[in-house]
């Protein structure tokens, strides 16, 4: 067999003994390793194994994952999402479907603080969705806005897969959370259009709370500052060279965890809940990266990035045509694996290919992000739209799905932005760095 | 019995890999804070310490995640299927290959002793990570097995 037959094969059997319910960790690793040894000869290939985890365990990089982790914990445990929830709202108050509009607002602000979907999901649906029942808002409606607008907590910094995504392609973590801004901007613009055009279409299942007084206004807007000292630390702290990421990361951590003590919202029992939390997660997490090194080690020697890069220029395909056959690749990935699984596997082989047809690994790594956040929000396993339903087990299903559909719109759309001014995701970090 | 003893195992990894948690972001903090105030205040070997406490914090987070059952699978194939046999079988694939990782180390891991490897800025020896990664990798494979045993007898 050719290296490129065995390198096909085992990303079958990948795929197989992921369904067949292998830990994706098991799986990336029994197979990486099977397959080098096909490739390479077993010696060669146990030397190989015996060596990655020192490799796992000596990644500085790795350590913004876990204080990145346990700021968005932290934070999940206080009341930062009721009063960016509150702020939103003074500011869209008074118009229709101002709460959904308010619902992006607060899941935008509070993923970017939290770095995880799942999490800002979760949060929101005990916060937003029982505030726009009280309104009359449809089921369907404020189901598909929480669950669509928690993923917009993976794409806006600081956020954990793009520091995965930073350490398998070996790129600059600053960089790719300063090319991430301007792509999380323009899906929350789009997600804000998708309600106003619904609002129109359906003003029943969209209604209008009332205004708001200014001083009111004012209040809730200031009732932010947690989180808008926290974002400013981090996010500016990274972005005008102050901290590196896990610099930024760990002073993250440390403010939420004060910020939690002060206000009287974290005492010991929590703190030592929120890091037993974290230590689960980063276990979960850092085994599939293990498990993908030994992958990627495998991908290498079996050529086929390089080969089909080659095929796919020699077959003279617009650029384009490829990005869309990745999309539909990851959209149906997704559908079954989730997000980060899904990511090391394919990067190994996709990465290589998007920069043969002359894309950089900057912009691809948006690209990738956003794409996987369909996966989400999109059937069988769309994990926010199971998070919703376990926490509002009076809604449907069917509902759920219904008020998801409209946003998918906003998520191709954001895709075909980045695809068609790629200098979105690619101005910023070369103005910074 | 068994029961007990995965919980209280999970709760010293727990533990143990809460206190790295925590001193990988008090010393990172320190050593910034120290920075503020005078720019040529630093502590030296940060990287050092970074990297200790990480790999102590992930191979003692690892087993905890195995033993908690936190470990990503997709369970899709539960709706069709009795899943137990395969969350056994998974199980035993992760023990056994853990166990061969832990035991392919070795060799690499004298070898780092042998020709007395060192960290640039403190010196460690790099045995000392190789020890993080044999204790991660063998509780890993003791967390499946007992993992799979609690799992078996519960369901008896």
């Amino acid at each position: 067999m050719t290296p490129q037959a065995i390198g096909v094969t085992a990303i079958f059997a990948l795929v197989a003994l992921v369904f067949l319910r292998v830990p994706v960790a098991v799986a990336l690793l029994g197979v990486g390793l099977a397959g080098y040894g096909a490739i390479e000869g077993w010696r060669v290939a146990l030397i190989t194994l015996g060596t990655t985890p020192f490799n796992l365990a000596q990644a500085y990089s790795l350590s913004v994952v876990p204080l990145f982790l346990l700021m968005g914990v932290v934070a999940a445990r206080t009341s930062m999402a009721q009063e960016l929830f509150a702020a939103a709202n003074a500011l869209f108050a008074g118009r229709r479907g101002g709460l959904a509009m308010a619902t992006v607002g607060a899941c935008a602000g509070f993923g970017a603080i939290c770095g995880s979907s799942l999490a800002t999901a979760s949060t929101m649906t005990r916060v937003s969705i029982p505030e726009m029942r009280r309104y009359g808002y449809a089921d369907d409606v404020a189901s598909g806005v929480v669950a669509s607008g928690g993923t917009l907590g993976i794409l806006i910094p600081p956020s954990i897969i793009l520091v995965i995504y930073a350490i398998i392609a070996q790129e600059s973590v600053p960089a790719l959370f300063a090319a991430a801004l301007f792509p999380g901007l323009v899906l929350i613009g789009l997600h804000i259009l998708v309600i106003a055009v619904m609002a129109r279409m359906r003003p029943t299942a969209l209604p209008t709370a009332p205004a708001l007084p200014v001083a009111h206004k004012l209040r809730a807007l200031g009732q932010m500052w947690k989180m808008a000292v926290i974002f400013a630390v981090v996010i500016g702290g990274i972005y005008l060279g102050w901290f590196s990421p896990t610099e930024a990361a760990a002073i993250g951590a440390f403010l939420t965890i004060a910020i939690g003590v002060a206000s009287r919202q974290m005492d010991m029992r929590g703190l030592a809940s929120a890091l037993r939390e974290t230590v689960g997660t980063t276990g979960s997490l850092f085994f599939i990266v293990l498990g993908a090194f030994v992958f990627a080690f495998f991908i290498v020697q079996t050529r086929i990035p390089a080969t089909l890069g080659e095929w796919v220029v020699s077959l003279g395909l617009a650029p384009v045509v490829v990005i869309l056959f990745m999309v539909l690749v990851y959209v149906i990935l997704g559908c079954f694996l989730d997000s980060i699984s899904m990511m090391l596997i394919t990067i190994p082989v996709f990465l290589p290919i998007a920069q043969e047809i002359g894309y950089s690994a900057i912009w691809f790594g948006i690209f990738i992000v956003i794409v996987a956040e369909i996966g989400l929000i999109t059937p069988p396993v769309g994990l926010n739209i199971f998070v919703i339903r376990a926490q509002q087990p009076d809604m449907r299903l069917s509902d759920i799905y219904k008020g998801i559909a409209p946003f998918l719109l906003a998520h191709l759309g954001g895709i075909a932005a980045l695809i068609a001014f790629p200098a979105l995701a690619l101005w910023l970090p070369s103005v910074l760095y | 019995m068994l029961r007990r003893f995965r919980d209280v195992l999970a709760a010293v990894l727990a533990t143990a890999a809460s206190l790295c948690l925590l001193f990988l972001m008090l010393i990172v903090v320190f050593d910034v804070t120290v920075r503020a105030i005078d720019p040529t205040w630093r502590l030296v070997g940060m990287v050092d310490y970074v990297e200790f406490s990480l790999a102590w914090l992930i191979y003692l987070a690892i087993p905890m995640s195995i033993l908690a059952g936190q470990v990503i699978v997709v369970d899709l194939i539960d709706q069709y299927i009795r899943p137990r046999p395969l969350v056994i079988a998974g199980l035993v694939l992760t023990g056994g290959l853990v166990a061969l990782t832990g035991y392919q180390t070795i060799t690499p891991a004298l070898d780092a002793l042998d020709w007395g490897d060192r960290t640039l800025d403190l010196g460690w020896p790099k045995f000392w990570y190789w020890i993080a990664i044999w204790v991660g990798l063998g509780l890993s494979a003791i967390a499946a097995l007992v993992a799979m045993l609690s799992d078996d007898k519960e369901a008896k």
